[in-house]
């Protein structure tokens, strides 16, 4: 498919669609040509359209469909694989302007939103509303129409799942413009396939979804936060496994190195994680919270999860219990990525997620890599689902020479992950920069029906080209 | 030393408290916890001990159901903790410094043994008055000194250091004194495993206001009705992808109103 | 009524938030201002028409300070006695409404007279609500600055100076030294344009950008509690419920989500301009111009363009 370019013309006809929403050009802010990874390249849209509405995003659709003009769908751009850049040119249609929260169904634990609303919005007023939205991923303003497209899933998935999860129907646009609804606001379903599990995790390459109606869950009573400070890595790993097999149920579960904590540290300039434990030096840390119903359950629940821990190695066991410690000790590990970045220039991540059991495999294999590849290595992440973040970081090197250590790490990595009965991505997503490891992960055959698949929605391949299956 | 440490429960003040429809501070629902400042007195004096020597005992007037708050801080360095009802009524701080210069009584009779220091936080995050402190080391007619950040062993007594706007104070008192706590440069420590589970099974005497030879006596200042605060209308947001387009819009919008 | 004014002095000189409490002492009926041991700051009060008195006692200890008004206090029996709501003065009027079985109220804003009994009202909850508060005599307020204007100066009115009984035995903490760590001089209360940065900033390197505006604009820095308690800067220079009362012309908000306990230190301000990237951010409510992003990208912004402006 030969795409065409945005003319004159087409600017009109799309101004006519989003009156005074439409820019391009020199208009355009430099923001669109990249998403938090502009390492992965960038490049300016021809034309960004913020909608507002279902039927303003079919209309630009349809627009550029009878026009063979790229359609790229993108929300606050938050992600880390360029799945929301428009690096074959075309239209970006900007969903982050539908913000609204559309109403509450409490009775059925359901909430109606825009696209466009923000995570951090929606979570903060489910919890007003006394209800719960689960999914928590790291990027809290991050769109929750982006969270359902890449399936994110973050800190909670280990016990509540990703996104998909959460999803009961959805409006979708087609790159068409055809506008159809998936799904109900019902507790199952088996009406034939399910186009809507399809969709999420789909990265706007189907169709673009505008409108959301997500499950929520009633609001935890009691929690508590626990700190295992262990000797070294691989005991704090080794008990992972150890904390499900228990038949501990934890909200999250997520692991740190020394390394991490003290770069959070610094970047805070306060120490919340002690570096050392009745003397000893703490080399790695587990955290995790857990929830329940009634203070009683609270402290077997609390005893057992400590037991495990110190029966697995750890020194000593830390308890956060209050509103103020579980907000302190939570808020330190989400700095990690922050305290990354603050700290160097050049970054690339993967997020391959393997069974839990070959976590510890995994991770010391990657911070093995470290003098090998001859960048700087930190890995962390959700240790309860497998799901293992790797970032490669350098200083003062010049971009080609980084690129081509990160791309060293990824094949070494993804060749082990994929060892370890490992998927390509956990949460992040495979947009455009994860493409050729994901069809490494899945080979030819579910490469061809996914592209089989994109061609019955997509049958120009206008909608987001070249993301995921390519 | 034997330390006392007076704490108090509030509403988290992470959350904001509003008026509800009874024209009343909304806070149901809002989970109930140790004053901040108090939890850094506790933190202070349990510093303190582990350095000269003696044990920190804690103390709350509430009713029943304020003993997870003591019990949370059996775990972080406290050894014994009293929680004593007061009358029923209104008070004010003067009525709350009495019902405390006697709940301290109470608290000595029962440890078997008199403090040497008794803390309060400098305020708390509800009523933000910062009286209570001050009031119950006249009831006690003991020394004060008030936002307190380091206190030191010396002959007879303790050197505290009073951190102000410009720099601290030094001062030093004969033993027993009261101390009000401001945010040390630390904060307080999170309960091992360990200390927690004993802090949970541990059983808070309770005591009722006549045993602690409380009684009700009428309050000085009387609380008449609650009102919000004027509210400020919001003006124009500047929403831009680029931050220099935004900065240009907003330096306008300042210029204009003649605010540079 | 009769009202006395504690006059709390700074070199020598009465502190112009103590000069505010004159005017509703004279609101509410006869005001008499007092001082402790100066006969200079005696002197400037008197200039603005109130009878001053003042106390035959050193003014070096806040023990002595407590006894020598107590002793003025038994004495003349006033309706009740007005401070500036310093840290100092929020001691000294429990402790005397402890020993002369008073009401005590911290941190007023408004002051009336109704059935003989005094109202005061007075924010609580960080600033969400503003309580109030019936005080049966004799009744000590801190008034919070900034609540009234000064008086106007008009013929000088009389000084007194008054004897006073200290007890022995009054001084139980002795002062041994006050040390200045702080040499600046943070006039928030007094500045045209404060720039203010909060949590947001995330780091102490963050922070200085505020610093840098603050410095481009001629203006004080401000901050907000987390980032006193993070230690990006000192205390001196916290604005809200635990800091300071400002209302310049200019106030900008950085990286501050403005909880109550904030914004109510800066609700005096003529224009208020808020940075936040959190486009739901409280402080938005009340900004007459809200940026929203990420303030460590648009505060360079913002002194690019200014400096455009020259």
């Amino acid at each position: 498919m030969e795409f065409k370019p945005v003319t004159a013309e087409i600017l009109e006809q799309l101004s006519a669609a989003a009156p005074g929403r439409v820019f391009s050009g020199g208009d355009i802010s430099a923001d669109y040509s990249h998403d938090e990874m502009p390492i992965y390249g960038e490049r300016m849209p021809e034309a960004v359209v913020q909608t507002l509405t279902t039927e303003e995003v079919a209309a630009v659709c349809k627009i550029c469909y009878d026009d063979d003009i790229p359609i790229v769908p993108r929300g606050t751009g938050t992600g880390l694989c360029g799945g929301c850049v428009a690096d074959q040119g075309g239209v970006i249609i900007d969903t982050s302007k539908m913000d609204k929260i559309l109403g509450y169904d409490k009775d059925n634990f359901t909430v109606r939103v825009q696209a466009g609303v923000l995570l951090d919005t929606l979570a903060a007023d489910c919890l007003a509303q006394g209800m719960l939205y689960p999914p928590d991923p790291g990027e809290r303003f991050a769109t929750v129409g982006g969270n359902v497209a890449t399936n994110a899933g973050g800190m909670r998935a280990v016990k509540y799942g990703a996104t998909r999860d959460y999803v009961r129907a959805m409006t979708v646009v087609l790159p068409s413009g055809e506008i159809i609804r998936l799904g109900g606001e019902v507790n199952k379903t088996s009406s034939g396939y399910s186009l809507i599990h399809l969709m999420a995790g789909s990265e706007g390459t189907l169709g673009i979804i505008t409108e959301l109606s997500m499950k929520l869950l009633p609001l935890p009573k009691q929690t508590v936060s626990l700190l295992g400070l262990f000797p070294d890595l691989d005991s704090a790993i080794s008990c992972v496994p150890q904390v499900k097999l228990a038949g501990l149920d934890p909200q999250a579960l997520e692991f740190m190195s020394r390394a991490n904590v003290a770069e959070i540290q610094e970047f805070l300039g306060k120490e919340v994680y002690p570096a050392k434990c009745d003397g000893e030096d703490v080399g790695a840390y587990l955290l995790t919270t857990f929830e329940g119903a009634k203070p009683e359950l609270m402290d077997e629940i609390m005893e057992q999860a400590a037991e495990v821990f110190l029966e697995n190695g750890a020194l000593d066991v830390l308890v956060f219990d209050t509103p103020e410690a579980i907000r302190t000790a939570w808020s330190f590990r989400g700095a990690a990525l922050e305290a990354i970045q603050a700290k160097f220039q050049l970054i690339d991540e993967c997020d391959v997620v393997v069974p839990i059991p070959n976590i510890p495999e995994l991770v010391n294999y990657a911070n093995s890599l470290e003098g090998e590849v001859g960048l700087a290595i930190r890995t962390s992440g959700h240790a309860g689902d497998g799901n293992v973040h790797m970032n490669v970081c350098a200083n003062d090197m010049d971009k080609g020479e980084f690129l081509a250590k990160a791309e060293k790490f990824m094949e070494l990595v993804y060749a082990k992950g994929w060892e370890l009965g490992g998927l390509c991505s956990g949460e992040h997503g495979i947009g455009r920069a994860k493409v050729p490891y994901l069809a490494q992960f899945e080979g030819g055959v579910i490469m061809e029906l996914m592209r089989g698949i994109k061609k019955v929605f997509d049958p120009k391949g206008l909608l987001n080209p070249g993301k995921v299956c390519g | 030393m034997n330390i006392l440490v007076c704490v108090k429960q509030v509403p988290d003040d992470y959350v904001e408290i509003r008026l509800d429809g009874a024209g009343k501070p909304a806070t149901a629902g809002v989970e109930i916890v140790n004053n901040a400042f108090d939890t850094y007195a506790v933190e202070l004096a349990a510093r303190f001990c582990e350095a000269n020597g003696g044990a920190v005992t804690v103390l709350t007037l509430g009713k029943d159901g304020a003993q997870s708050g003591l019990k949370n801080l059996l775990a972080v360095g406290a050894s014994k903790a009293y929680l004593i009802t007061p009358p029923e009524g209104d008070a004010d701080e003067n009525c709350v410094a009495a019902w405390l210069a006697a709940a301290v009584q109470k608290c000595q009779e029962l440890n078997d043994e008199p403090f040497d220091l008794i803390l309060c936080g400098k305020e708390s995050t509800d009523e933000i008055s910062g009286q209570v402190g001050a009031m119950l080391a006249e009831k006690l007619d003991l020394p004060f000194v008030s936002s307190v950040i380091e206190a030191m062993p010396i002959d007879g007594g303790l050197s505290a250091r009073q951190e102000t706007e410009f720099g601290y104070i030094r001062y030093e008192v004969p033993t027993p004194a009261v101390f009000t706590i401001a945010k040390p440069g630390y904060d307080p420590r999170y309960p091992t495993i360990k200390n927690k589970m004993a802090a949970r099974k541990a059983v808070i005497p309770t005591v009722s206001a006549a045993e602690a030879g409380m009684e009700a006596r009428p309050a000085r200042v009387v609380c008449l009705g609650y009102a919000e605060p004027p509210h400020r209308q919001a003006g124009v947001k500047v929403q831009e992808k680029e931050a220099a387009v935004a900065a240009a819009k907003a330096v306008a919008l300042m210029a204009e109103a003649k605010a540079l | 009524m009769k009202y006395f004014v504690y006059i709390e002095c700074q070199d020598g000189q009465p502190l112009s938030a103590s000069l505010e409490a004159l005017t509703p002492a004279a609101q509410l009926g006869e005001a008499v201002a007092v001082t402790v041991g100066s006969a200079s700051a005696a002197a400037a009060v008197a200039a603005y028409g109130v009878p001053v008195m003042d106390l035959d006692a050193e003014p070096c200890c806040p023990d002595r300070i407590t006894a020598a008004l107590e002793s003025v206090i038994r004495e003349q029996k006033p309706d009740g006695v007005l401070f500036a709501a310093t840290q100092a003065a929020k001691d000294l009027a429990p402790r005397l409404a402890a020993r002369l079985d008073g009401g005590c109220v911290t941190d007023a804003t408004g002051l009336e007279v109704k059935d003989g009994k005094l109202i005061c009202t007075r924010p609580a909850y960080g600033g969400t609500i503003l309580e109030r508060l019936a005080v049966t005599a004799p009744a000590f307020v801190t008034l919070r600055s900034g609540s009234y204007a000064k008086p106007a100066q008009t013929a000088p009115a009389s000084v007194e100076t008054v004897p006073v009984t200290i007890p022995d035995g009054a001084v139980k903490a002795k002062l041994m030294e006050a040390v200045t760590e702080i040499s600046e001089a943070v006039d928030l209360e007094g500045a045209d344009i404060v720039v203010a940065g909060g949590r947001g900033m995330g780091s102490a390197e963050g922070f200085r950008l505020v610093e840098e505006l603050a410095a481009l604009l001629g203006g004080v820095v401000g901050a907000s509690r987390p980032a006193i308690e993070e230690g990006w800067i000192s205390r001196a220079h916290q604005v809200g419920q635990s800091g300071k009362m400002v209302s310049p012309k200019l106030y900008i908000a950085c990286g501050i989500s403005g909880a109550m306990q904030h914004i109510s230190g800066a609700m005096g301000s003529k224009f208020i301009v808020a940075i936040n990237k959190d486009e739901s951010a409280p402080i938005f409510s009340v900004a007459d111009v809200g940026i929203v992003g990420d303030a460590l990208e648009i505060i360079p912004a913002l002194m690019d363009e200014l400096r455009k402006r020259g």
